[in-house]
């Protein structure tokens, strides 16, 4: 009766110092037991106290391990890098799964390595002069409507420098996403030169590309085909025509992508465009997308171009996007992209540095966009 | 709260160098290092699948196990002291990777944490992983898993579940290391012999620890199921997981 009044805690308390008697008494017993007869190094661990002491015994020994990290302060080094990255692991898997997300300091530093959402939509790898166009979230309406203006450093076009002072760009575009069907595109890019020299003519318009697309995913496969007009100004002399075909395989870790460009009236010549890409939602409103990309073009293509005949890898590109939602509707962000043409021939070559200037380019980029 | 977090996170981001239960390379004779390894094949490969098929009904299921795998890596690296004894060990993890994720997908994140271990932190070896996945790795999640569930059968409060789910997790890695060693390394003493010899030469540092371990399950078990939505996983009903108890 009397354990009736005492409080449930103190109660708890009293059983479970009775279940820790016969532990003790256990380890009592386990501590005479095994007491050693040679006293063993301070603090070492039961691997060579116990598990080496009887293979020893048994005519066994330890090997070294494949990499011997075992060098002075190296394994040091080593589990502080094993350790940091398990931490930011474990806390960036505990940011996505807690309904409650962590605020700025701690998501850059817990959300820093990654996340599992995959890359956007991938039309800006096929409109050259707006990458831009991708990163915000698709509309849940079927028809949406998108409005970037941007500045860049400069314009790269497959590796290759179009104009080599800073230029704004406009860039309109609406699509329609049917369910079944899949989504129906229309985009164009206005550049207006902001240096020297700089159009006279079409209003400071320097080029206008615009391009028709529809794509659709295929289970985790998405197929993409569309054209591209790109309107060169003023004597439309350069003007280009070009039908491509992509392919990108969604998944959260890195979606790989192939684009296949066919050229109608310039060069009939076929390039290639394949690389990595992912996006990292560091915080709710603050993505990163990252892309690393390698053309390819095929003779005819560098015929015309790079004034090459052989069939090679062109040019190189990565690239960084930090796009930040300020509302549902409208977006900010940033680009930082650097690009390299590949192939020794054609960097080295007088045509190649005549016409395009620089081989490596490193430029970047603000733009604001608004979608409905 | 957020520091409270930090906190947490900073603490488990800190491993050192462990000295440790894992049997070292070179320990096991060939026969026995590939029987072990059979053995832990068919439980690596369900668990596999286990998480492939629970990933297909709820994308936040392979959080859960990046989650856990990093625990489990970190954990199993952390070197705990017995002052009385004066060696160190390290806990298992598994024990609170078996309740969050359940036992077959801790046999594949066990792998994962060993060989890494193995190959870049002199900790364990390549020729012993099947044996030290099959002590860690699946006789501590799976013994551990089937204590809670008991535990829990029994109305056992959730808090001492998992503890026990703590406690057998490291008692059983211990155990089975035991067995190991005492199979492989027998020579002319009789198996039961030598395996009381090496399983006492463990006790005095292994039974702190597991106790430490069950501590160590229990708050953090706690912890997760009342911080994040767990309940939809499917790794347990919400009623056996505690998690409406947590969050009453």
């Amino acid at each position: 009766m009397k354990s009736r009044v005492l409080p449930y805690s103190t109660k708890r308390i009293r059983l479970f110092l009775i279940a820790l008697l016969p532990y003790f008494g256990l380890f009592c017993a386990s501590l005479y037991a095994s007491e050693p007869k040679e006293a063993p190094a301070t603090w070492s661990g039961v691997d060579e106290t116990v598990i080496e002491k009887y293979a020893e015994a048994a005519g066994r020994s330890a090997r070294e391990p494949l990499i011997n990290t075992d060098q002075g302060d190296l394994l040091l080094f080593v589990f502080l890098l094993a350790g940091a990255l398990g931490g930011f692991i474990a806390g960036y898997a505990y940011r996505s799964l807690s309904p409650k997300k962590p605020t700025l300091p701690l998501a850059i530093l817990l959300g820093s390595l990654a996340c599992v959402n995959p890359c956007h939509a991938q039309e800006g790898h096929v409109e050259q002069h707006a990458p831009h166009q991708h990163i915000h979230p698709p509309s849940e309406e079927p028809l949406s409507y998108e409005v970037i203006l941007g500045i860049n450093s400069m314009d790269i076009w497959n590796g290759m420098v179009g104009y080599d002072h800073p230029f704004a760009h406009v860039a309109p575009r609406i699509a329609y996403d049917q369910e079944t069907l899949g989504t129906f595109a229309m985009g164009a890019d206005f550049l207006y030169p902001m240096g020297s020299p700089r159009p006279s003519k079409c209003g400071g318009l320097s080029e206008m590309d615009v391009a028709l697309s529809w794509d659709r995913s295929f289970g985790p496969v998405n197929l993409q085909l569309g054209t591209t007009y790109y309107s060169i100004m003023p004597d439309h002399r350069d003007d280009l025509y070009e039908g491509f075909v992509g392919l990108r395989y969604e998944n959260e870790i890195v979606v790989p992508y192939l684009v296949g460009y066919y050229d109608f009236n310039q060069t009939d010549g076929t390039y290639f465009k394949g690389g990595l890409c992912r996006t990292f939602k560091l915080m709710e409103r603050l993505s990163a997308d990252i892309d690393l990309c390698c053309g390819y073009g095929l003779p005819a293509y560098n015929r015309g171009y790079f004034a090459s005949n052989h069939a090679t890898f062109t040019d190189a590109t990565a690239q960084l996007i930090l796009q930040y939602d300020v509302t549902s509707n409208l977006y900010i962000g940033g680009t930082a992209a650097f690009t390299m043409l590949l192939d020794n021939a054609i960097r080295n070559s007088q045509f190649v540095n005549d016409t395009y200037g620089t081989v490596d380019n490193f430029w970047f980029g603000l733009h604001v966009g608004v979608h409905f | 709260m957020q520091y409270r977090r930090f906190v947490l996170f900073a603490t488990l981001s800190v491993a050192t160098p462990a000295l440790a239960m894992h049997i070292t390379e070179g320990i096991l004779p060939a026969p026995w290092a590939g029987f072990w390894f059979l053995l832990a094949a068919p439980f690596f490969f369900w668990g596999l699948r286990d998480i492939t098929t629970r990933s297909k009904k709820d994308l936040r299921y392979k959080s859960l196990v990046a989650l856990v795998g990093a625990a489990v890596f970190i954990i199993s690296c952390m070197p705990v002291p017995v002052p009385v004894v004066g060696t160190c060990s390290h806990p298992a993890g598994t024990g609170l990777a078996s309740l969050l994720i359940g036992p077959a997908a801790t046999v594949v994140v066990s792998s994962i944490a060993l060989t890494l271990q193995a190959l870049f932190l002199a900790h364990g070896g390549l020729t012993t992983l099947g044996a030290n996945l099959f002590s860690m790795g699946i006789a501590g999640a799976f013994v551990s898993y089937g204590a809670f569930i008991l535990a829990r059968r029994l109305r056992v409060p959730l808090f001492w579940a998992a503890f026990a789910a703590g406690l057998t997790a490291d008692w059983a890695t211990y155990a089975l290391t035991s067995v190991e060693l005492a199979s492989a390394l027998q020579g002319e003493k009789s198996f039961p012999q030598l395996f009381t010899a090496i399983l006492i030469a463990f006790s005095p540092t292994q039974l702190p620890l597991g106790i430490l371990e069950g501590f160590l399950t229990a708050i953090a078990y706690r912890f997760l199921v009342a911080r994040l939505q767990l309940s939809g996983l499917g790794t347990w009903d919400k009623g056996l997981a505690g998690c409406d108890e947590v969050t009453k």
